[in-house]
């Protein structure tokens, strides 16, 4: 047994700084302010090339996603999701999902199809579109499914075969997919490393769902080309939502992101002239000593 | 959503904020869950990837000879509780991370390594060209930051604190965009906290706060 480690009570100014985050976030939440949420062109391109499939192009959707970051991956995927799943209702877009890095993508996956059931409920399964969980392995998963897409994905999340999946007959390597819709929460690195459209000439484009903090991280790649696109976090979503004409989670949940980032830079702020203020005194007692 | 996963729901986001009060048997009662629930998933769905992918295709005699391989490398990794064979997990650990470095690599080459050396052209139009300076000069200083051959000083040394600037912009970047994502994760909470029957669970953990803090107080006083 591991020494249990006691936690205590964080100081009353933390405790006092927490309250009043709950309490701003909550306020919008309760009463929407309605706040104007611009489209940047990045998600605007995002979405062009989600709404260029055609009828018989192959789009992957793969979570990287745990529960753990439910709520800051799940209002951008579900938009795409809605998006796609309209796709293959109303032009034939064929839509494969997955997850390669933990176990808890598929309980993910499971999480955001409950969400959108009302998109995915008058398609037909296996030949509009196919669920295949968690492919153990990760980027080794991912190569596998570049190189031999029937021989990585050999059961869907039912345990149906791929052989009687009617859409999977003629999908053997990512040069019969389209697009990637690839989702993040950690490293994106594994996107443009295996599923590059630079690489793989029938691969049209990969767009990249991330957090906030990996734009930094995955713009290098976007600038030359090895991701074409990406959305981001739920800002993305809300964007993404408007274009779509279908309001979910990343709209809601805009008006609070707003205010907690203004608290977070008043924050900041605030801390730095209390340190520059605290500096400064001490600084003036050590002269008068 | 059925009222009563919502209320559990509530209930386990509740014991995992109540640390913000402070630490309590409720908090710990929410951490060993989700530690114990995850392990218990994560080993249900290995066992039925095991069953599904492994398993039940040797027994129906579609095993091929490459997944027999894969299982034998599997189960090597057992052999680490048999003093005398433990070499053999060493095998397994070896073929795992042989393939996994070599898969990466291999796509790390052109769009990590290559891609990132072709620098932009200065003179494109608009803010592109200056951006495509600014991209040359970071990676110029950032490299020459970490230069330990020659000693940074003179002209070396200028570009040398440059790089360090640089890096360290790039790091407040991170850092900034970092906390400011985090601010996602409580705001989905929160939209189930304040909305039924979420609230009332949210109002039961108010008024069990309130109750503590005038219980604490009262025995502050007596003492």
């Amino acid at each position: 047994m591991g020494a249990k480690v006691a936690l205590g009570a964080f100081p009353l100014a933390d405790r006092l700084v927490f309250l009043l985050f709950i309490i701003l976030m909550a306020i919008p939440i309760l009463r929407p302010i309605g706040l104007p949420i611009p489209v940047t062109d990045v998600t605007r391109k995002s979405f062009k090339l989600m709404d260029s499939l055609k009828q018989g192009d192959v789009l992957v959707m793969c979570f990287e996603q745990d529960m753990g970051t439910y709520y800051s991956g799940a209002p951008p995927d579900e938009a795409g999701l809605k998006h796609a799943f309209l796709l293959a209702k109303q032009r034939g877009v064929k839509v494969i999902l997955f997850g390669t890095s933990t176990a808890g993508s598929k309980v993910y996956i499971d999480a955001v199809l409950i969400d959108t059931e009302e998109f995915w409920k008058p398609l037909k399964y296996g030949e509009d579109w196919v669920n295949f969980g968690w492919l153990p392995g990760f980027e080794t998963a991912m190569a596998g499914f570049a190189r031999d897409v029937q021989g990585t994905c050999k059961v869907d999340v039912n345990g149906k075969r791929v052989e009687e999946l009617p859409m999977m007959k003629n999908i053997k390597t990512l040069n019969d997919i389209t697009g990637i819709w690839y989702s993040t929460n950690t490293n994106p690195d594994m996107l443009p490393r295996q599923w590059s459209p630079l690489e793989w000439k029938g691969l049209k484009w990969s767009i990249c769902q991330t957090l906030f903090a990996s734009v930094p991280w995955i713009m290098p790649y976007v600038d030359k080309g090895s991701i074409t696109s990406y959305v981001a976090d739920q800002r993305g979503a809300g964007e993404y939502e408007m274009l779509l004409g279908k309001l979910g989670m990343g709209a809601t949940f805009m008006d609070a992101q707003s205010i907690g980032h203004l608290y977070g830079i008043a924050l900041i702020i605030i801390a730095n002239i209390y340190y520059l203020y605290t500096r400064a005194t001490k600084k003036s007692a050590s002269k008068e000593k | 959503m059925e009222w009563y996963i919502a209320v559990i729901e509530a209930v386990v986001m509740l014991f995992a904020w109540s640390l913000l009060y402070k630490e309590n048997p409720f908090y710990r009662l929410g951490e060993h869950l989700c530690i114990g629930l995850y392990l218990g998933y994560t080993l249900y769905m290995g066992i039925d990837v095991l069953l599904k992918r492994v398993f039940i295709p040797l027994a129906t005699g579609r095993g091929t000879i490459s997944l027999v391989l894969a299982m034998i490398l599997g189960l090597f990794f057992y052999t680490r509780y048999v003093k005398p064979v433990a070499f053999l997990g060493r095998w397994s650990t070896g073929v795992l991370m042989g393939v996994g470095s070599g898969v990466a690599v291999m796509g790390a080459i052109k769009p990590m390594i290559v891609g990132q050396l072709e620098q932009g052209n200065w003179f494109a139009p608009g803010m592109t060209g200056f951006n495509n300076f600014v991209m040359t000069v970071a990676t110029v200083s950032s490299i020459a930051y970490f230069l330990f051959t020659y000693k940074p000083v003179g002209w070396l040394g200028y570009v040398s604190t440059l790089g360090r600037a640089i890096l360290m912009a790039c790091f407040g970047v991170t850092l900034g965009t970092f906390l400011l994502s985090n601010i996602g994760f409580p705001i989905g909470m929160l939209m189930k906290l304040t909305v039924t029957p979420g609230s009332y669970v949210s109002l039961l953990a108010v008024a069990v706060i309130a109750y503590d803090v005038l219980a604490g107080r009262k025995r502050v006083s007596t003492k």
